[in-house]
């Protein structure tokens, strides 16, 4: 049992290293090539014993490498262009508010119509924030902070009793004050950059005609998952925020 | 250089191995990789086909097998077919061509 497991470990490892290895490939294509080398593997496994560690090594090694397959892969798709559309998304998500957030709207056209950004990206460039700087502003004057103050004077009173509910940022303490400002203004910004990058990624020019993108390593996987804790603790944030404004 | 001269000869070697009759992918792998030389490793193999395919040289099919998962079966289009035979042509032309030059180097 614990030779299968070691044997399964083995192949979701190399394969996880593939799908690493074809990120900046088109999504289909990797997809469809992770499933031909999955098939493959267990033909290949057909021939070996139950628990054949050695065996099944031999047969990844026989496979190729993750990197070289990947570059074989990158080597026989046609080159990938950027269209005029993807390049100007993330600056229309960012200051496309500006013009009476209808930029912002062909921005977001662009970011759902495009096959570069997938989901989650495509939600953040929406969710963060809705028109861009603009609606940065507008968050700014919704959490600039308020004070209503109501007065109740009972009998033999001279003055009434005073009741006031602080509303928006005011109600946090500073140093989270600064913290809040910092996220409304930051997160958009990120946001952008984030498109601007995975946009990057696969990029063909002159020097690059085929988009191919030097294979990411360990380290910057490490980097995109703090990419990715830094935006949670963003949204985290931003409805904390607004449920202190309500 | 060679890398490239190997992957333009690579494919025909498929279409060639497609004529016989319909194979699957890690038959045609296989059947490469047990000729000396030609494949430095199997799963690079799959990208000739995937591009193949996208050329309209061999077409795809899903069959059912008695040892696991259904396979896709690779099938070699009348083009492939055309495609095969100017190959071959110029591959004896082009072959002699390249034994004659270096023999004189020797």
């Amino acid at each position: 049992m614990s030779e299968h497991t070691t044997s399964d470990r083995i192949i979701e490892e190399y394969l996880g290293d593939l799908r690493d290895a074809l990120r900046t490939v088109n999504p289909s294509s990797a997809k469809e090539f992770v499933a031909e080398i999955e098939q493959h593997i267990s033909e290949g496994r057909t021939s070996l014993e139950p628990g054949d560690e050695v065996g099944l090594r031999n047969l990844l090694e026989r496979i190729g490498s993750p990197t070289a397959l990947a570059n074989e892969l990158k080597e026989t798709e046609p080159a990938r262009t950027v269209s005029a559309m993807d390049r100007a998304t993330p600056w229309l998500i960012l200051f496309g508010g500006i013009a009476f957030g209808f930029g912002w709207l062909v921005g977001l056209y662009g970011l759902w119509s495009s096959k570069t950004w997938r989901i989650w990206d495509k939600l953040l460039g929406t969710l963060i924030w809705p028109g861009g700087l603009v609606g940065t502003f507008y968050l700014f004057l919704a959490s600039a902070g308020s004070t209503a103050c109501s007065g109740f004077k009972g009998p033999g009173q001279t003055s009434p009793t005073m009741t006031c509910i602080n509303r928006g940022i005011t109600v946090l303490p500073r140093a989270l004050q600064f913290l809040a400002g910092f996220v409304i203004v930051a997160a958009p910004i990120f946001t952008s950059v984030r498109l601007g990058s995975v946009l990057s990624r696969g990029y063909a020019d002159a020097s690059n005609p085929h988009g191919i993108r030097v294979v990411r390593s360990g380290r910057s996987r490490t980097s995109t998952r703090v990419v990715w804790i830094i935006e949670g603790l963003m949204v985290l944030f931003f409805f904390i925020f607004v449920m202190t404004l309500s | 250089m060679l890398a490239q001269m190997r992957r333009g000869a690579i494919e025909y070697c498929v279409l060639a191995l497609l004529q016989s009759e319909d194979r699957y992918g890690f038959e045609i792998t296989r059947q490469l990789s047990e000729a000396d030389g030609l494949v430095t490793s199997e799963g690079t193999v799959y990208p000739l086909l995937t591009r193949l395919r996208n050329d309209g040289l061999v077409d795809t099919y899903w069959q059912e097998s008695t040892e696991g998962p259904p396979r896709r079966y690779y099938r070699i289009t009348t083009n492939g077919k055309r495609a095969l035979k100017s190959f071959i042509d110029q591959w004896a032309r082009f072959r002699d061509s390249v034994d004659d030059i270096l023999s004189r180097g020797k």
